[in-house]
């Protein structure tokens, strides 16, 4: 259960690190 | 010829009404039980009388029609739906009592948008509202997130062999366990879980942010509750917006996230299948809905130049994707700043987030990922067939638990539900442009309420027009409810006045 808990919180972190690329990658005016 | 339902049709469809209504009445002993203890004796004057309309009508309803039989599923499904209309009525009996709602229907209007966890709100000076109020706002949104049948089920278990038939009729059409009553009982095992994590992870995050320990605690597990059934009440007027911490945004949305997954994704993660995260057709259309959705708001943003910096773009223009995405409606901005600040396209992107939604058997609302990545397979089908010579035969697959294959039936169904969406979004937003507001406005807030949101742009308020508010009432139940239910119990309603 631990470990599945774990897991779904990397997705989500997953998610959000995702979501901060594209922020930064908009910020350089590619 | 529609034959007309017979007495024991109405027999069945009351008694597991009233048992549906008294386990209700249940729930209100905890805002009661607050009240007592904080020494708030006018609003737990308030539960009392809720509690007590309930039990009558409650009590009622299972005496008079007391039956030993079955629900057919065309039962379970009116059951289901008339619960909801029926909870709405109850639930809003101790709020309009409290004065902070200008109408019975107004709080009627906040009842069914925290059962079907919505989060659009008609409240006045909620930042004076009773600790007890405020906990049944959120309590109610944790009761529709989890369902009133699954709060039903679980608490009379005996007699409730009908309970398949309403556990679909809410549109939980998957079963996570071969048993209802296991599966409710793991969803409620899923949910403390995350309710004790969350709570302590929120509340020490409020005291650190200057919040006193108790209240830190009450709105540490008020916004979980919200947020992990992707509801959006808040117990300030402000919203997220009121904390004014990146951490507290940063676990609300991980919560939002875990929220938005499907029930039988965290049955199989938490029982050893880790892959399944990474393989499931749910997890990675979410993955890749709001990469694209928020790349079309997060563009639209940086056209406008409100956000110059990564990060403050980032943390604005992702936190209301990812709550307009899972269906939970928190706001870190202004409800105007959408209108003011925001752009058309900024907007595009969070209106086709916010219709999409999250996962099936999951407490969002809207399409949802599993039909949108079954349009898509079929789509990728189609062309091949298009491409590929005609003597190649083409199968499709995919993964959610198992491999599957694709077949005609599940696309008919997946692009049935999504047409019927479409539908309720464009007919809210029409009679939001007969009522004198702007296309825009009006697509932003109708999508969120037939999505079962919750973001405003600021058109829900307590002075807008009733039929509107009606017809956002209609929206959310609709919308919650996948539309079986309530179109059955129109066709009920059909039978009983014209069949034979």
């Amino acid at each position: 259960m631990i470990v599945g808990v774990a897991t779904e919180i990397s997705y989500a972190l997953g998610i959000i690190l995702a979501g901060f690329f594209v922020s930064l990658i908009l910020s350089f005016k590619i | 010829m529609i034959p007309r339902p017979d007495i024991e049709d109405v027999k069945a469809i009351g008694y597991y009404l009233g048992k549906i209504i008294l386990s209700l009445s249940a729930t209100m002993v905890v805002p009661l039980l607050l009240g007592i203890l904080l020494g708030e004796f006018s609003p737990a004057m308030d539960f009392m009388v809720g509690i007590e309309a309930s039990l009558i009508l409650g009590l009622f309803l299972t005496k008079i029609c007391f039956t030993e039989n079955d629900l057919n599923w065309m039962q379970g499904m009116i059951v289901v739906s008339l619960s909801w209309v029926v909870a709405m009525v109850l639930a809003a009996i101790p709020l309009y009592l409290s004065g902070h709602w200008l109408s019975f229907m107004d709080a009627c209007f906040d009842t069914m948008s925290g059962l079907t966890t919505t989060g659009l709100a008609l409240v006045q000076d909620m930042d004076h509202l009773s600790y007890s109020h405020n906990l049944w706002r959120h309590l109610i949104m944790f009761i529709g997130g989890q369902g009133i049948v699954i709060v039903a089920v679980s608490l009379f278990v005996k007699g409730f062999s009908g309970a398949l038939k309403m556990y679909v009729g809410e549109a939980r059409d998957e079963k996570i366990l071969p048993n209802v009553i296991h599966g409710s009982r793991f969803i409620w095992l899923v949910s403390v879980v995350f309710l004790v994590l969350g709570t302590i992870a929120l509340g020490v995050t409020g005291i650190v942010n200057g919040l006193k320990p108790f209240n830190a605690f009450f709105h540490g597990a008020c916004i979980f509750m919200t947020a992990f059934d992707t509801g959006g009440f808040a117990p300030q007027s402000q919203s997220v917006l009121y904390y004014h911490s990146l951490a507290y945004e940063m676990i609300t949305v991980i919560i939002i996230v875990l929220g938005a997954l499907n029930f039988k994704l965290h049955y199989h993660v938490w029982n050893g299948n880790f892959k399944e995260m990474v393989k499931n057709i749910e997890s990675r259309t979410f993955f890749v809905s709001i990469l694209i959705t928020f790349s079309i708001t997060a563009v639209g943003l940086h056209q406008t130049g409100i956000y110059p910096q990564a990060l403050v773009l980032f943390r604005k223009g992702f936190y209301q994707l990812i709550s307009g995405h899972a269906g939970t409606g928190f706001q870190t901005i202004y409800a105007q700043q959408f209108l003011s600040d925001w752009n058309n396209l900024a907007l595009a992107g969070m209106i086709c987030a916010m219709a999409l939604g999250g996962a099936a058997c999951s407490t969002t609302g809207a399409i949802k990922m599993i039909r949108v990545g079954i349009i898509y397979k079929a789509l990728r089908q189609d062309i091949k067939r298009i491409i590929l010579p005609e003597r190649v035969v083409i199968v499709q697959k995919f993964h959610h638990i198992r491999e599957r294959f694709l077949n005609d039936k599940m696309v008919r169904a997946a692009l049935m539900i999504t047409l019927a969406y479409l539908a309720l979004y464009a007919a809210g937003a029409i009679i939001g442009m007969l009522c004198g507001f702007s296309f825009l406005e009006s697509l932003f807030e109708s999508t969120s309420a037939a999505a079962n949101v919750g973001l405003s742009c600021g058109i829900t308020q307590a002075g807008m027009p009733a039929a509107l508010k009606v017809t956002y009432m209609m929206q959310m139940w609709a919308g919650r409810l996948e539309f079986m239910s309530v179109l059955t119990l129109a066709g009920f309603i059909v039978a009983a006045v014209r069949g034979k």
